[in-house]
């Protein structure tokens, strides 16, 4: 295997066909806006999120999952070498401050607004090299994500349970 | 070239997304799949430039600045235009600095954007590409 590349086939109309106002073909759309109704997650999430859930289709119904599964694995991850970073002495800030950007910048594609704006904070002390600034922003770092993890953890299981066909239908609560 | 039909119509675009987060090359993978487009996944800036020495021809390279080893990825840049790549070149970065932003755009790169990259700057670039501008 050559292992550095793979192709991933489009089933979508070819990419020339598109116009300004290209919306995804309401056939291959499955409309999720769930997350308008499921208080919980307000704040938490921003559009990056919304835009994920347009691109779930009849091709990957369980895409936004997926995506959310692998980050909060890889972001997990990054947070435990976080931790390590921030125990050594002396401190190497650049070198935090490139786990941090890795954190932020998954947090930013599935649009984990708290989380990303807790790292941009933790960024900055970084930049700054004020280590006990450092410490309590990583741990609101971690509090945002741990939060998150949850409501999202919750959120699709009212996915499950309400089931791929149901749509929103306006306000009801 | 006749100006009445798409610069080909059996075309189908490909992107070569160089990143090494999992997460955000699902994301793009699925977004650009999503756009008709498809996608080459490189992990490094290194393993990009043999997918391109080998011989893989892309409309569209999405770069991400924020790799463990930064500059490889200006400098990938640099020598894909070198050796004569004329495919969009989209640099993404994850903190806005001055700096970040014209290290990309004197390197060869056509756009530089902040993460998270919108389904709006694809459909607009994947427009210019087809328009070909």
């Amino acid at each position: 295997m050559q292992g550095v590349a793979s192709v991933t086939r489009a089933p979508f109309p070819p990419a020339h066909a598109l116009t300004a106002s290209f919306r995804l073909p309401c056939s291959r759309r499955r409309c999720s806006p769930q997350t308008l109704r499921f208080p919980p997650l307000e704040g938490y999430l921003d559009e990056q999120f919304h835009q994920l859930e347009e691109l779930q289709d009849d091709v990957s119904p369980n895409f936004v999952e997926e995506v959310v599964t692998l980050f909060f694995r890889d972001s997990s991850r990054l947070i435990g070498t976080i931790e390590q970073a921030l125990q050594k002495h002396p401190q190497d800030f650049h070198r935090l401050r490139t786990h941090v950007e890795r954190l932020k910048g998954s947090s930013c594609s599935i649009g984990a607004l708290k989380v990303k704006s807790e790292c941009t904070l933790l960024g900055e002390y970084c930049d700054e090299g004020n280590m006990d600034r450092c410490l309590r922003s990583f741990q609101k770092v971690k509090r945002e994500h741990a939060i998150l993890r949850q409501k999202l953890e919750a959120y699709f299981q009212l996915l499950r349970q309400v089931g791929p066909t149901e749509k929103a239908s306006g306000s009801g609560n | 070239m006749d100006d009445s039909e798409s610069p080909n119509p059996m075309h189908t675009l490909r992107a070569l997304i160089v990143n090494d987060c999992r997460v955000e090359q699902a994301i793009l993978v699925g977004t650009l799949r999503a756009l008709g487009v498809e996608s080459l996944v490189a992990n490094n800036a290194e393993e990009a430039q043999e997918i391109i020495y080998e011989g893989a021809v892309v409309d569209l390279i999405i770069m991400d600045k924020d790799m463990p080893v930064m500059d490889d990825v200006i400098h990938a840049t640099r020598r894909l235009r070198a050796m004569g790549v004329t495919a969009k070149i989209l640099g993404i970065i994850t903190f806005y600095t001055r700096e970040a932003v014209l290290d990309f755009l004197y390197a060869g790169a056509d756009d530089v954007v902040l993460k998270p990259v919108r389904i709006k700057k694809l459909i607009s670039i994947i427009e210019e590409i087809n328009n070909g501008i």
